[in-house]
């Protein structure tokens, strides 16, 4: 039983303590992967000068709440095997150890076995990931809207989220910010649903020659040409 | 994954490639939670979400190598961590209280679920501290960065964020709750610890 008397701290809890703050990542803390990426993804295409202004915040902030749970849950899945191999591996990451060391190293606290250097990120990349486990959930998407520069993949998801939402027979509404964000790209609650339909049905490839009408999505930039033109969809070689 | 494939990731990155930002994102975020977590008081969330935004939308510009980097992220973290402090926060968490205890009934989800208490409890418990010591311990023990580096988020200078680092872990030292606390927990898991022994199989 460790115990320390008030005036003289154990310090084997104390190291305790910061190995578990800096421990393993949990499945919560990799959720929202698909979010993040996506909102990268629309940030590459703006020109470089661009500010994300009010839509880009309150996007993503809309993005967080209504889809993090449904879209990102794919990725989370992918990725727990991962977290949960750092949880089982039983030793405190190296990095985590060393700090301590460096922090206690006059009361005994072991160096680090490795020579890995850490944050705290190392645990969540435990296992290698394959190319198909790529989280890159902006969604099928992504093709057109690379050519077309048009659909943010992130209004795409929302719209998608709509949609399925609208055919529920229960009735559930879309979460209220989230449809500030449909609202504020159709330029009104009352355009959302023709929106989407228009939208969706651009990423299913139907080519549209309609011209927005102006006064929408110009915070999406939808006159703006692709900013990386040279931007690769090959996937970076994956680490071993 | 060990720095050199990170500083991989940070270039695709930075060249747009979209799983490079992937790589980066899964490597540091759960860090960013927590140090959020101390920032804010609060759930880091929101205040997370805007740091990569802001990152996503400034790392074409970006110029450095992966400290640099770290030092970079974090900042905008706590520039975003403070701004939701200022806008007082959305969801403020009871941060006395014990974590929920969820474990299930296979050892594998025991020891997970053990693991995912025993974090939030320990951020928590540094999530109380002034907010200094708090910043300056999650910097340096849960986001890794050295002591120049940490001084370089804070705006401090280095043997300030030291001084911060060591008075905070003196007084998590006296903390009550941390002497007791893994005489406590255990049994409630069915986890077993003999005296004087580590909890994990490899020692501290």
């Amino acid at each position: 039983m460790l115990t320390g008397s008030p005036t003289c701290p154990d310090r084997r809890e104390l190291a305790r303590l910061l190995s578990a703050a800096a421990g393993p990542a949990q499945p919560h803390e990799l959720a929202g992967e698909g979010i993040a990426v996506a909102a990268f993804v629309h940030a590459s295409r703006q020109p470089p000068a661009a500010k994300a202004g009010r839509t880009g915040p309150t996007l993503v902030r809309a993005l967080t709440r209504a889809v993090v749970l449904k879209v990102a849950a794919g990725a989370a899945v992918l990725l727990v095997g991962g977290a949960a191999l750092a949880a089982e591996t039983g030793h405190l990451p190296d990095g985590a150890q060393r700090r301590a060391h460096e922090m206690f190293s006059s009361l005994g606290v072991p160096a680090p076995r490795g020579g890995e250097r850490a944050g705290a990120g190392d645990q969540s990349s435990a296992t290698p990931h394959g190319p198909g486990a790529t989280p890159s959930t902006a969604g099928g998407a992504r093709p057109d809207s690379a050519s077309k520069g048009k659909n943010d993949p992130a209004i795409v998801r929302l719209c998608q989220e709509y949609v399925k939402l609208q055919k529920k027979p229960d009735g559930q509404t879309m979460d209220p910010a989230a449809f500030r964000a449909l609202e504020a790209a159709a330029g009104g609650a009352v355009n959302v649903a023709a929106y989407c339909a228009k939208v969706l049905g651009e990423d299913r490839n139907a080519p549209s020659t309609n011209p927005t009408p102006g006064g929408r999505g110009k915070d999406h930039g939808r006159g703006t040409p692709p900013a990386n033109p040279g931007q690769s969809r090959q996937p970076h070689p994956s680490p071993p | 994954m060990d720095d050199e494939d990170l500083a991989s990731a940070l270039a695709a990155a930075r060249a747009g490639n979209e799983r490079g930002f992937a790589i980066l994102w899964r490597a540091f975020q759960p860090a960013v939670l927590r140090y959020l977590r101390v920032v804010v008081r609060g759930d880091a969330q929101d205040a997370a979400s805007e740091t990569w935004l802001q990152a996503a939308r400034d790392i074409r510009g970006f110029r450095g190598d992966l400290a640099a980097f770290r030092v970079w992220l974090f900042r905008i973290a706590r520039n975003r961590g403070l701004d939701e402090l200022r806008r007082g926060g959305r969801r403020r968490e009871d941060l006395t209280g014990t974590p929920q205890d969820d474990a299930g009934s296979a050892p594998d989800a025991a020891a997970e679920a053990f693991d995912r208490m025993g974090t939030e409890w320990a951020i928590a418990l540094i999530a109380g501290l002034p907010p200094d010591q708090a910043e300056a311990l999650m910097l340096r023990v849960v986001a890794g960065l050295d002591v120049a580096q940490a001084a370089q988020v804070l705006g401090k200078r280095p043997g300030a964020v030291r001084i911060a680092a060591m008075r905070g872990l003196r007084r998590l030292a006296r903390n009550s709750e941390v002497q007791a606390r893994w005489t406590e927990r255990i049994p409630s898991t069915g986890m077993v610890i003999a005296g004087g022994e580590s909890l994990r199989p490899e020692g501290v």
